[in-house]
């Protein structure tokens, strides 16, 4: 049964009382369009992480790697595929525009996938770092998220990517109990993707912040960045890493972990689709998109006969 | 007995040699409901008693993509052995390429392994027979429904949306973000649904 609201107060009433709103609803359209943005967002993301981790099927160290890479790669593309379903279905945009928006550079997904993975190093610090930040954030908006079916499929992403988490966590003790040059890896890893990964919570939220104010998300970005920072930072160090902020120490009071300045530019210029990958990025996922045209064809004309 | 088990994902895959006791392969398989047709061995009197120690201390170990879901739920143990204290438990994948495996098996052995009296766990998964969604006991489906979102399909038969409740789910994709799940939109409140396949 659809539902409306006479006024935005009113909306804005059901939602800080933990109401959930559901597709047939009228919902104020800067909700709607607020909402279809964040997902849009996050199944851009899914994808393009996705197509990174194809990449290394071929060049993962061993068969249960391969066979890690390979199931992630399932994961990813398989949430993208109902993201895109559910962002679909809030009218703003088809599946199909936000996938040519997308390829021709003017979608916009996380700032991590903006740049190269080199070695599987890189690989073991995306799982290790990255899939946890992505994690610490699907986990707090899942927990309050007042669209419906983004919260019903976040709960089942936040048990996959649990289950990725398992993942880095077992590749990292390689590398960490492993000889000087897995170490100098690692290490060097570490040095690329500690700033991105941070950056990946986003600046810190404004106080007037829509996301907040609706209950699409439900924690600060600063305060699920330094959730992180505070896992992490005693991890790392714990196994002898060192994350590349020389002014990253602990508080002599609170005993909490401080990082340096964020310096925000590397962040905006991803955002921009000017990072350091994106084109190359961007440009592949383009490629494949046009290299598999006969698939769908075949697929509609199928479809097509079948209804005639 | 088992078919050739996945020695490459297997501690121990030489151990394959059935050993005292083991139940015989020709015992019929009960009728199919859950939990009845799983098989479960041992030597000695105190073995029994370990026996139902193991089988409780399985059914703590969740499967790793569903939190509160245990191995046990899913239909996943197929046989356990006890010998002395050499605990040998047998897993039926329910899809061979699945990543989860090791993982798993990590699970059991530490789990089982802190059992008094349990010196040596060994773990093996075995290709025959086939897992299927009727393995997973009934109660676990409901928790799946209703934790995830996620129905089961039982052969042909049409599954009730986990959200509305209408059967009239249209299958999008046969596969999802996993193996076994396929993606399917539901056309009575239009719920984007996965299926246990």
């Amino acid at each position: 049964m659809a539902r409306s609201w006479a006024t935005v107060a009113e909306f804005e009433r059901f939602l800080d009382e933990g109401g959930i709103v559901e597709p047939v609803d009228e919902m104020p359209e800067e909700y709607r369009d607020q909402v279809f943005r964040f997902i849009e967002l996050h199944a851009n993301s899914e994808l393009m992480g996705g197509l990174t981790e194809r990449d290394w099927i071929p060049k993962a160290p061993g068969l249960r790697r391969k066979m890690s890479v390979l199931a992630k790669t399932q994961d990813e593309i398989g949430h993208a595929h109902l993201l895109y379903m559910v962002a679909a279905d809030l009218g703003v945009k088809s599946r199909t525009e936000m996938l040519e928006d997308l390829f021709a550079g003017k979608g916009r997904f996380h700032n991590v996938f903006h740049y190269q993975a080199v070695t599987w190093a890189d690989q073991v610090a995306i799982a290790y770092l990255v899939d946890a930040a992505a994690l610490i954030s699907q986990q707090a908006v899942f927990k309050h998220c007042s669209y419906g079916p983004y919260k019903r499929i976040l709960r089942r992403i936040v048990a996959e990517e649990g289950f990725h988490m398992r993942h880095g966590e077992e590749m990292l003790l390689v590398f960490a109990e492993g000889t000087d040059v897995q170490r100098q890896m690692f290490q060097a890893a570490l040095d690329r993707w500690w700033w991105p990964t941070l950056h990946m919570f986003g600046p810190p939220s404004k106080p007037d912040d829509v996301l907040l104010a609706w209950h699409i998300k439900s924690e600060r970005n600063e305060d699920l960045r330094d959730k992180f920072v505070q896992k992490y930072a005693t991890l790392l160090t714990g196994y002898g890493f060192q994350p590349p902020d020389p002014d990253l120490r602990r508080d002599p009071d609170s005993g909490k972990w401080v990082t340096g300045e964020i310096d925000w530019a590397p962040l905006k210029a991803t955002l921009a689709n000017l990072g350091p990958d994106s084109a190359r990025r961007v440009g592949d996922a383009a490629r494949h998109w046009a290299d598999t045209r006969w698939v769908r064809d075949a697929l509609e004309a199928r479809a097509a006969a079948e209804a005639a | 007995m088992g078919g050739p088990s996945l020695s490459v994902l297997s501690d121990r895959p030489e151990r394959r040699a059935a050993p005292a006791g083991r139940a015989s392969a020709s015992e019929p398989s009960g009728d199919g409901v859950w939990g009845r047709s799983h098989h479960s061995s041992t030597s000695d009197p105190e073995g029994q008693k370990r026996l139902n120690q193991v089988w409780a201390a399985l059914g703590a170990v969740d499967d790793p993509e569903y939190p509160g879901v245990s191995i046990v739920d899913l239909g996943l143990v197929e046989h356990v052995r006890v010998d002395g204290a050499v605990v040998e438990v047998d897993l039926v994948p329910t899809f061979s390429g699945c990543p989860a495996l090791s993982f798993i098996a990590e699970d059991v052995r530490t789990t089982v392994g802190a059992l008094d009296g349990v010196a040596d766990v060994a773990v093996t998964f075995v290709s025959s027979p086939a897992w299927t969604p009727e393995r997973i006991a009934p109660a676990a489906r409901r928790r799946i429904a209703e934790n995830f979102g996620v129905g089961v399909q039982l052969g042909t038969k049409p599954v009730a949306c986990p959200q509305c409740g209408a059967a009239a789910l249209r299958e999008q994709s046969l596969f999802g973000p996993v193996r076994c799940r396929s993606v399917h939109r539901c056309a009575s409140c239009g719920e984007v649904v996965e299926l246990i396949r």
